[in-house]
């Protein structure tokens, strides 16, 4: 559809609306980087029960099942944090739980080439972002890093607070181990007595189990980007980036 | 607060071309990873008889001038590259489709928009950090890291931003997995030895790594880039040397329209604003 006209103050209010939702993507990477997954969903995310996070392998669908996939990234950095300081006592001895949280982690997640369309009725929005990412899991064979490439796409809803995240997906391409070649089976290493624990870490499933997206294997068929946001009027008239 | 030169409206007016402006060029960056050229100049470049002649897309050898040009390069030429690789990827998979086995993804960051004053063009700055997955013959493939700088003339058509110059400068494919022989604790080189931290004995040169033992790690010479081949041959040949180019690359930052009001073809991003010929204009 062509896009509608507004008058400046009504370009104005958008083109702050433009600047709030970079501006959610920007402290949604900065939650990673400090290690505050797990205050995720009650900072940014609406409170509607209609909500969804889509991942490579399926939807949590449903409020509870958004928290909870927040709340196990926060359990699993606490578990990592207590093996880590247990790994490393001379250098961790004495510190507190909550100083413990996070170390010997990062979870870096630059997100850009945005593309971004609010509702003519300014009730909604989209948008889709590029992320090129890194980050280091702690496996139950110790630290490993590895590439995160691929895409956030957001709805976005006004609720009385602002603007939240309706529904997200978070894609990727390429989840492989740094300094290894994505084109082959990743490497795998055995087990390290300090962080044999993480094998009993369990991360909820998606709910609803889905292939939304396959990371890069040869022979993977051409797998186009996710649709990217046209103009649209209300949210009923365009697609939804949620279940 | 007035501006001195723009009205509240008009200033409103350019805060959002602005960001048409860079909801533009990503469009065109998700347009590219997808392949979808055709559709691309097609819906996000310039539709005027005037500005269609005068369009250009330039790689590193040079630029290819009016949209017939242009599409015998980006659409056709990438249409052959596919029908090549399908066909070799057919031999170890037989139901293979359009693009089996390819993966590429670009993204603009660092980005830096400028209007013309009358508000007509604009210029739009920034670097693509990418990567780049095409198969082999025996059914792997092989994937590269890829950086370029993205420069572009946008020009303002009934009242849509269009893509009317625009130069992709490739600097860098840099395979994914380690590099033998990197060395020097470098690039993907084995690890360095006697790395005893800021005291310790200094790391040992490997084999095309560093410059000699006891030097810096550096990136190895990995030979001729891999997506050289794909340069094709340009309307207007005008290379860009990436190893000692560098020079070249701060003309190109999109304030030269200042202190100029209007577009003017010896600052584009087109053939008549290369480095080459601002040397001799400046």
């Amino acid at each position: 559809m062509a896009k509608r006209q507004f008058t400046p103050e009504e370009l104005l209010t958008r083109w702050e609306a433009r600047r709030e939702m970079q501006n959610i993507m920007g402290k949604l990477t900065q939650s990673y980087l400090m290690m505050e997954e797990a205050q995720i969903y009650d900072r940014w995310w609406s409170k509607r029960d209609d909500v969804c996070l889509g991942v490579n392998t399926g939807w949590y669908n449903g409020k509870d099942a958004v928290k909870g996939y927040y709340d196990a990234l926060g359990a699993k950095i606490a578990l990592a944090s207590e093996l880590i300081a247990k790994a490393f006592p001379e250098k961790l001895a004495g510190k507190t739980k909550e100083e413990l949280y996070g170390v010997g982690q990062i979870g870096v997640k630059p997100v850009d080439t945005f593309v971004i369309e609010i509702a003519g009725d300014g009730k909604t929005a989209k948008g889709i972002w590029s992320l090129h990412g890194t980050y280091a899991d702690i496996t139950a064979s110790g630290p490993v890093s590895l590439w995160d490439w691929g895409y956030y796409c957001v709805d976005f809803v006004l609720d009385d607070d602002g603007w939240k995240i309706w529904h997200m997906q978070y894609l990727t391409d390429i989840n492989n181990p740094t300094g290894g070649d994505w084109a082959v089976e990743p490497l795998t290493w055995p087990e390290d007595p300090n962080f044999a624990a993480m094998k009993d870490f369990v991360f909820p499933a998606p709910n609803v189990p889905a292939v939304l997206r396959e990371n890069y294997y040869p022979g993977r068929p051409f797998t186009e980007t996710p649709p990217l946001p046209e103009p649209y009027e209300t949210f009923a008239e365009t697609f939804s980036y949620g279940i | 607060m007035m501006n001195a030169r723009y009205t509240n409206e008009e200033l409103v007016t350019r805060l959002w071309d602005k960001e048409e402006v860079k909801d533009l060029m990503s469009r065109r960056c998700y347009y590219k990873q997808n392949d979808w050229r055709q559709k691309e100049l097609d819906e996000l470049w310039v539709t005027n008889e005037e500005y269609k002649a005068s369009a250009s897309l330039a790689n590193n050898l040079g630029y290819f001038v009016g949209m017939e040009d242009i599409k015998k390069y980006y659409v056709d030429g990438i249409a052959e590259k596919r029908a090549a690789q399908l066909e070799m990827v057919k031999a170890n998979y037989p139901d293979a489709e359009y693009g089996n086995s390819v993966m590429n993804a670009h993204t603009y960051h660092t980005v830096m928009v400028e209007l013309a004053g009358d508000g007509k063009t604009a210029r739009y700055l920034a670097y693509d950090h990418g990567h780049q997955t095409d198969p082999l013959p025996d059914g792997s493939a092989k994937g590269y890291w890829t950086s370029g700088h993205i420069l572009a003339d946008l020009v303002k058509e009934d009242g849509v931003w269009k893509i009317w110059h625009i130069k992709g400068m490739h600097d860098l494919s840099i395979p994914s997995a380690p590099v033998p022989g990197a060395g020097g604790g470098g690039f993907g080189g084995p690890p360095p030895e006697g790395d005893g931290g800021p005291d310790g004995p200094p790391p040992e040169g490997g084999e095309g790594g560093g410059p000699g033992p006891g030097g810096p790690p550096m990136m190895p010479d990995m030979g001729p880039d891999p997506y050289e081949d794909d340069y094709g041959t340009p309307t207007v040949a005008l290379p860009y040397v990436v190893k000692w180019a560098w020079n070249d690359l701060p003309k190109q930052m999109p304030n030269t329209y200042t202190p100029n009001e209007t577009y003017d073809p010896k600052i584009s991003y087109g053939p008549d604003g290369h480095p080459d010929q601002l040397r001799s204009w400046r």
